[in-house]
């Protein structure tokens, strides 16, 4: 949270108001999208690109790792390696498996 | 012994020391609960077509516990903000606003558990399922009630959205006419199982920072006093694992309420 103190309190709390209503936004059309009629693929893939964009805000600006030292985002970046590689092994690791796959 | 750089920031690492400490622990987070999500990923690709449960759970409930948490990420930011700025008062203020948000949220995700674990699929000997909330099941009777509604299996119940689900009603059932009984609580399936542990570790990071944040107001707030860029930065690492609890249920929330 690297600001400059010269800021009032009063124009933090417009800047994070205006996050909080982003944040409910994508919280309301991501349940919208829930009980829309589209098909199940694309409203899953809606659904997580809204929850993606709203832990974007809360990343980047709620915890102010946009004004962050290089040291902590390159940490972070390995850390995300490794949750992006989790991910993708377990569901490399289920196509791997023939009986699996076929779902029997 | 003095800690060192608790109010000043390390010149090698441009950071006061607990900041690093505590995205070092966020990392490690990340570590925790990316293995949970991951087992929450295979078990849902590898579930049978059209046997992962959809609509078990209360999306107004999930809504409204969603917004709650993110408006007390808000207001742990504005309790910083208030120390920024140098008002005692406002801190207070936010931070008592941020500790009674998280109870609420908690107090919510009681009550949801409490309604998982009170209902409950009923096997009958007929093939037919009795699911519904048990409303008496006294050990020495012959019978349990349930106030609920019959489905021909366990497959017509997986779609708590669907809509035909007959209404409910007080379901009087012979012991002798039950094959199992079992209620929605981590046992049922590995829907329910992945949901509980996912759920039940961020609950407890919840309560986790409850406890911070209330020492943080009170006893913990006199520091305030003494050394105040010093608790400035306690309550600025506590708000940074308050946004990563924040975090982790934007996820939880689309995957267990709304897909």
């Amino acid at each position: 949270m690297s600001d400059t103190p010269a800021k009032t309190f009063d124009s933090y709390l417009r800047r994070y108001a205006t996050i909080f209503v982003v944040i409910v936004v994508g919280i309301g059309l991501m349940v919208g999208c829930s009980y829309s009629g589209l098909a199940p693929s694309v409203r899953l893939a809606l659904i997580l690109g809204l929850a993606a964009v709203n832990a974007s805000l809360v990343v980047c600006f709620l915890m102010h790792l946009v004004t962050e030292r290089k040291l902590l985002l390159s940490m972070l970046f390995i850390t995300a390696l490794y949750f992006v590689a989790l991910l993708v092994l377990s569901t490399y690791g289920y196509h791997d498996v023939p009986h699996l796959k076929s779902g029997v | 012994m003095d800690i060192p750089y608790t109010s000043k920031v390390r010149p090698d690492t441009g950071l006061y020391n607990g900041k690093l400490g505590v995205w070092l622990f966020l990392a490690s987070e990340v570590m925790l609960f990316g293995g949970l999500f991951s087992a929450y990923t295979y078990l849902r690709i590898g579930a049978p077509l059209d046997t992962w449960p959809h609509g078990w759970m209360n999306v107004t409930l999930g809504t409204i516990n969603t917004v709650l948490l993110a408006l007390s990420a808000i207001t742990t930011l504005l309790a910083w903000a208030a120390l920024k700025t140098k008002q005692f008062g406002r801190y207070k203020l936010f931070g008592l606003l941020t500790i009674l948000l998280a109870c609420a949220f908690l107090g919510i995700k009681s009550y949801e558990y409490r309604d998982k674990l009170t209902h409950y699929q009923v096997q009958l000997n007929d093939g037919r399922v009795a699911d519904g909330h048990l409303v008496e099941n006294n050990k020495d009777a012959d019978y349990i009630l349930l106030r609920g509604h019959y489905a021909a299996n366990a497959t017509e119940l997986l779609d708590g959205r669907a809509k035909g689900h007959p209404a409910h009603e007080e379901l009087k059932i012979a012991r002798t006419d039950i094959k199992s009984l079992k209620n929605y609580g981590p046992a049922l399936n590995n829907f329910l199982a992945i949901y509980f542990s996912i759920t039940g570790l961020h609950a407890i990071h919840i309560l986790g920072g409850i406890i911070v944040f209330a020492y943080l107001w009170g006893p913990g707030s006199k520091m305030w006093f003494t050394a105040p860029v010093r608790f400035t930065n306690r309550v600025e690492t506590a708000g940074l694992f308050w946004h990563f609890v924040d975090l982790v249920w934007i996820f939880v929330f689309p995957l267990f309420y709304l897909t």
